[in-house]
Protein backbone atom coordinates (compact mmCIF):
# COMPACT_ATOMS: atom_id res chain seq x y z
CA UNK A 1 0.00 0.00 0.00
CA UNK A 2 1.33 3.41 -0.98
CA UNK A 3 2.00 5.93 1.81
CA UNK A 4 2.27 9.65 1.31
CA UNK A 5 2.74 12.64 3.53
CA UNK A 6 -0.71 14.21 3.97
CA UNK A 7 -0.29 16.93 6.58
CA UNK A 8 1.45 18.13 9.70
CA UNK A 9 -0.55 19.73 12.52
CA UNK A 10 0.34 22.67 14.73
CA UNK A 11 -1.67 24.15 17.59
CA UNK A 12 -1.34 27.95 17.65
CA UNK A 13 -2.34 30.82 19.95
CA UNK A 14 -3.52 33.36 17.37
CA UNK A 15 -4.79 32.02 14.05
CA UNK A 16 -4.61 35.29 12.07
CA UNK A 17 -1.06 35.92 13.23
CA UNK A 18 0.01 32.39 12.25
CA UNK A 19 -1.75 32.52 8.87
CA UNK A 20 -0.02 35.86 8.13
CA UNK A 21 3.33 34.29 9.05
CA UNK A 22 2.88 31.21 6.87
CA UNK A 23 1.61 33.39 4.01
CA UNK A 24 5.02 35.08 4.13
CA UNK A 25 6.37 31.59 3.41
CA UNK A 26 4.10 31.41 0.34
CA UNK A 27 1.47 29.20 1.92
CA UNK A 28 -2.12 29.92 0.90
CA UNK A 29 -5.28 29.15 2.85
CA UNK A 30 -7.30 26.34 1.26
CA UNK A 31 -9.79 25.59 4.05
CA UNK A 32 -11.26 27.29 7.10
CA UNK A 33 -13.52 25.66 9.67
CA UNK A 34 -14.97 27.07 12.88
CA UNK A 35 -16.95 25.32 15.61
CA UNK A 36 -20.48 26.72 16.09
CA UNK A 37 -19.59 27.83 19.62
CA UNK A 38 -16.32 29.44 18.49
CA UNK A 39 -14.25 27.12 20.68
CA UNK A 40 -12.06 25.90 17.82
CA UNK A 41 -10.89 27.13 14.43
CA UNK A 42 -9.02 24.96 11.93
CA UNK A 43 -7.20 26.25 8.86
CA UNK A 44 -5.43 24.30 6.15
CA UNK A 45 -2.61 26.05 4.32
CA UNK A 46 -0.86 24.72 1.26
CA UNK A 47 2.49 25.31 -0.37
CA UNK A 48 3.29 22.85 -3.18
CA UNK A 49 2.15 19.41 -2.02
CA UNK A 50 2.56 20.30 1.65
CA UNK A 51 -0.54 20.80 3.83
CA UNK A 52 -0.09 22.54 7.15
CA UNK A 53 -3.05 22.12 9.51
CA UNK A 54 -3.43 24.83 12.15
CA UNK A 55 -5.63 24.27 15.21
CA UNK A 56 -6.55 27.30 17.29
CA UNK A 57 -8.54 26.72 20.48
CA UNK A 58 -10.15 29.66 22.26
CA UNK A 59 -8.96 27.93 25.43
CA UNK A 60 -5.47 27.02 24.24
CA UNK A 61 -3.03 25.71 26.81
CA UNK A 62 0.53 26.99 27.20
CA UNK A 63 3.27 24.51 26.29
CA UNK A 64 6.32 23.81 28.45
CA UNK A 65 9.13 26.37 27.89
CA UNK A 66 11.36 23.53 26.66
CA UNK A 67 9.68 23.52 23.20
CA UNK A 68 11.25 26.82 22.20
CA UNK A 69 14.83 25.60 21.97
CA UNK A 70 15.97 22.62 19.95
CA UNK A 71 18.46 21.78 22.73
CA UNK A 72 15.81 21.49 25.42
CA UNK A 73 13.03 20.17 23.15
CA UNK A 74 14.76 17.35 21.33
CA UNK A 75 15.52 15.04 24.31
CA UNK A 76 11.81 14.95 25.28
CA UNK A 77 9.87 12.04 23.72
CA UNK A 78 7.26 13.10 21.17
CA UNK A 79 6.74 14.61 17.73
CA UNK A 80 9.49 17.22 17.45
CA UNK A 81 9.40 19.13 14.18
CA UNK A 82 8.45 19.14 10.53
CA UNK A 83 11.13 19.60 7.90
CA UNK A 84 10.36 21.37 4.64
CA UNK A 85 12.61 20.88 1.63
CA UNK A 86 13.65 23.77 -0.60
CA UNK A 87 15.63 23.73 -3.87
CA UNK A 88 18.26 26.18 -2.67
CA UNK A 89 18.82 26.62 1.05
CA UNK A 90 20.95 29.77 0.60
CA UNK A 91 18.14 31.47 -1.32
CA UNK A 92 15.68 30.41 1.41
CA UNK A 93 17.96 31.72 4.19
CA UNK A 94 18.43 35.08 2.41
CA UNK A 95 14.66 35.34 1.86
CA UNK A 96 13.89 34.66 5.56
CA UNK A 97 16.50 37.22 6.67
CA UNK A 98 15.05 39.81 4.28
CA UNK A 99 11.56 39.15 5.69
CA UNK A 100 12.87 39.46 9.27
CA UNK A 101 11.94 35.85 10.10
CA UNK A 102 15.49 34.91 11.15
CA UNK A 103 18.56 36.87 12.23
CA UNK A 104 21.50 36.92 9.85
CA UNK A 105 23.67 35.00 12.32
CA UNK A 106 21.57 31.88 11.75
CA UNK A 107 23.94 29.46 10.02
CA UNK A 108 23.26 26.54 7.71
CA UNK A 109 24.42 23.22 9.20
CA UNK A 110 25.69 20.33 7.11
CA UNK A 111 23.95 17.30 8.59
CA UNK A 112 25.45 13.89 9.08
CA UNK A 113 23.01 12.24 6.66
CA UNK A 114 24.10 14.54 3.81
CA UNK A 115 21.45 17.25 4.01
CA UNK A 116 21.93 20.89 4.99
CA UNK A 117 19.46 22.61 7.31
CA UNK A 118 18.53 25.42 9.63
CA UNK A 119 15.52 26.09 11.87
CA UNK A 120 13.05 28.98 11.85
CA UNK A 121 10.66 29.80 14.72
CA UNK A 122 7.04 30.59 13.89
CA UNK A 123 5.09 33.25 15.89
CA UNK A 124 4.43 30.72 18.68
CA UNK A 125 8.07 29.66 18.79
CA UNK A 126 7.27 26.37 17.02
CA UNK A 127 10.44 25.32 15.20
CA UNK A 128 10.24 24.46 11.50
CA UNK A 129 13.27 22.89 9.84
CA UNK A 130 14.26 24.06 6.37
CA UNK A 131 16.38 21.54 4.44
CA UNK A 132 18.15 21.11 1.14
CA UNK A 133 18.65 17.52 0.06
CA UNK A 134 20.63 16.96 -3.12
CA UNK A 135 21.35 13.29 -2.42
CA UNK A 136 20.07 10.99 -5.08
CA UNK A 137 18.61 8.36 -2.80
CA UNK B 1 9.47 29.37 -2.85
CA UNK B 2 7.96 25.90 -3.02
CA UNK B 3 8.26 23.50 -0.11
CA UNK B 4 8.17 19.74 -0.29
CA UNK B 5 7.60 17.74 2.87
CA UNK B 6 11.02 16.31 3.69
CA UNK B 7 10.61 14.58 7.06
CA UNK B 8 9.02 14.66 10.49
CA UNK B 9 11.21 14.17 13.54
CA UNK B 10 10.22 12.04 16.54
CA UNK B 11 12.18 11.56 19.75
CA UNK B 12 11.55 8.04 20.99
CA UNK B 13 12.21 5.99 24.06
CA UNK B 14 14.61 3.59 22.34
CA UNK B 15 15.76 3.70 18.70
CA UNK B 16 16.09 -0.05 18.23
CA UNK B 17 12.65 -0.70 19.68
CA UNK B 18 11.09 2.03 17.50
CA UNK B 19 12.82 0.91 14.31
CA UNK B 20 11.42 -2.59 14.90
CA UNK B 21 7.95 -1.15 15.65
CA UNK B 22 7.80 0.97 12.48
CA UNK B 23 9.10 -1.96 10.41
CA UNK B 24 6.62 -4.43 11.88
CA UNK B 25 3.45 -2.36 11.99
CA UNK B 26 3.87 0.24 9.26
CA UNK B 27 6.36 -1.44 6.91
CA UNK B 28 8.99 1.32 7.00
CA UNK B 29 12.56 0.63 5.84
CA UNK B 30 15.63 1.94 7.61
CA UNK B 31 17.82 4.09 5.35
CA UNK B 32 20.27 5.42 7.98
CA UNK B 33 21.09 4.29 11.48
CA UNK B 34 23.95 5.60 13.62
CA UNK B 35 24.92 6.70 17.12
CA UNK B 36 25.63 10.24 18.22
CA UNK B 37 26.52 11.66 21.66
CA UNK B 38 25.54 8.41 23.37
CA UNK B 39 22.13 8.30 21.68
CA UNK B 40 20.69 6.67 18.61
CA UNK B 41 19.56 8.15 15.30
CA UNK B 42 17.66 6.51 12.44
CA UNK B 43 15.95 7.60 9.25
CA UNK B 44 13.03 5.40 8.23
CA UNK B 45 11.13 5.70 4.95
CA UNK B 46 8.09 4.36 3.16
CA UNK B 47 6.76 5.91 -0.05
CA UNK B 48 7.01 9.69 0.28
CA UNK B 49 7.07 9.53 4.07
CA UNK B 50 10.36 9.94 5.89
CA UNK B 51 10.69 10.02 9.69
CA UNK B 52 13.83 10.92 11.61
CA UNK B 53 14.04 9.10 14.93
CA UNK B 54 16.17 10.26 17.85
CA UNK B 55 16.93 8.86 21.25
CA UNK B 56 19.29 10.32 23.81
CA UNK B 57 20.09 7.19 25.81
CA UNK B 58 19.74 7.81 29.53
CA UNK B 59 19.21 11.54 28.92
CA UNK B 60 15.92 10.88 27.06
CA UNK B 61 13.06 12.58 28.88
CA UNK B 62 9.61 10.94 29.11
CA UNK B 63 6.65 11.81 26.87
CA UNK B 64 4.68 14.52 28.71
CA UNK B 65 1.36 13.14 30.01
CA UNK B 66 -0.72 15.61 27.98
CA UNK B 67 0.70 14.15 24.77
CA UNK B 68 -0.83 10.74 25.45
CA UNK B 69 -4.38 11.95 24.83
CA UNK B 70 -5.29 13.39 21.40
CA UNK B 71 -7.75 16.04 22.57
CA UNK B 72 -5.63 17.14 25.52
CA UNK B 73 -2.56 17.37 23.30
CA UNK B 74 -4.32 19.39 20.60
CA UNK B 75 -5.15 22.13 23.10
CA UNK B 76 -1.50 22.70 23.94
CA UNK B 77 0.37 25.12 21.64
CA UNK B 78 3.11 23.41 19.63
CA UNK B 79 3.70 20.76 17.00
CA UNK B 80 1.09 18.06 17.26
CA UNK B 81 1.25 15.13 14.85
CA UNK B 82 2.16 13.74 11.46
CA UNK B 83 -0.63 12.50 9.18
CA UNK B 84 0.18 9.69 6.77
CA UNK B 85 -2.16 9.20 3.81
CA UNK B 86 -2.87 5.56 3.00
CA UNK B 87 -4.77 4.07 0.08
CA UNK B 88 -7.17 1.89 2.07
CA UNK B 89 -7.73 2.74 5.75
CA UNK B 90 -9.90 -0.31 6.52
CA UNK B 91 -7.33 -2.68 5.06
CA UNK B 92 -4.62 -0.85 6.97
CA UNK B 93 -6.49 -1.19 10.28
CA UNK B 94 -7.22 -4.88 9.67
CA UNK B 95 -3.52 -5.44 9.06
CA UNK B 96 -2.57 -3.56 12.26
CA UNK B 97 -5.06 -5.59 14.34
CA UNK B 98 -3.75 -8.83 12.82
CA UNK B 99 -0.25 -7.81 13.84
CA UNK B 100 -1.46 -7.25 17.41
CA UNK B 101 -1.90 -3.49 17.64
CA UNK B 102 -4.77 -2.69 19.99
CA UNK B 103 -4.65 1.07 20.63
CA UNK B 104 -6.45 2.25 17.49
CA UNK B 105 -8.83 5.20 17.74
CA UNK B 106 -12.32 4.76 16.27
CA UNK B 107 -12.40 5.84 12.62
CA UNK B 108 -13.93 9.29 12.12
CA UNK B 109 -14.84 11.41 9.11
CA UNK B 110 -12.65 14.44 8.48
CA UNK B 111 -14.42 17.80 8.07
CA UNK B 112 -12.74 18.21 4.68
CA UNK B 113 -13.69 14.73 3.46
CA UNK B 114 -12.04 11.36 3.90
CA UNK B 115 -11.65 9.22 7.01
CA UNK B 116 -8.97 9.05 9.68
CA UNK B 117 -7.81 7.28 12.77
CA UNK B 118 -4.93 7.67 15.22
CA UNK B 119 -2.55 5.01 16.45
CA UNK B 120 0.17 5.19 19.08
CA UNK B 121 3.71 4.00 18.45
CA UNK B 122 5.76 2.13 21.05
CA UNK B 123 6.79 5.44 22.70
CA UNK B 124 3.16 6.60 22.95
CA UNK B 125 3.51 9.08 20.03
CA UNK B 126 0.23 9.69 18.19
CA UNK B 127 0.31 9.14 14.41
CA UNK B 128 -2.69 9.91 12.20
CA UNK B 129 -3.65 7.63 9.31
CA UNK B 130 -5.91 9.15 6.68
CA UNK B 131 -7.71 7.93 3.58
CA UNK B 132 -9.05 10.58 1.19
CA UNK B 133 -12.68 10.46 0.14
CA UNK B 134 -13.36 7.83 -2.48
CA UNK B 135 -15.91 9.09 -4.94
CA UNK B 136 -18.43 6.59 -6.28
CA UNK B 137 -18.33 5.68 -9.98
CA UNK B 138 -15.63 6.38 -12.45
CA UNK B 139 -13.68 9.61 -12.51
CA UNK B 140 -13.15 11.00 -15.96
CA UNK B 141 -9.94 12.93 -16.49
CA UNK B 142 -10.67 16.11 -18.43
Amino acid sequence: MKYSFHHGTLSVRDLLRSVAFYEQLNFRTVLNWEADDGSLQITHLKNGPFILELFCYAASVEPPDSIHSIITDLPVIGTKHLALEVDDINVARDDFIKKGIIADEIQITQGRTGISYFFIPDPDGILIEIVEDKREV
Amino acid sequence: MIFKPHHAAFTVNNIKESVEWYKKYLGFKVTHEYSKHGGGRAIIERGDVRIELFDFGEATKPLPDYRRDLMEDLHVVGIKHLCIQVEDLDKMIQSLIKKGLTDIREVDTAGFGGRYTFIKDCSGILVELYEPERLPGKIEQI
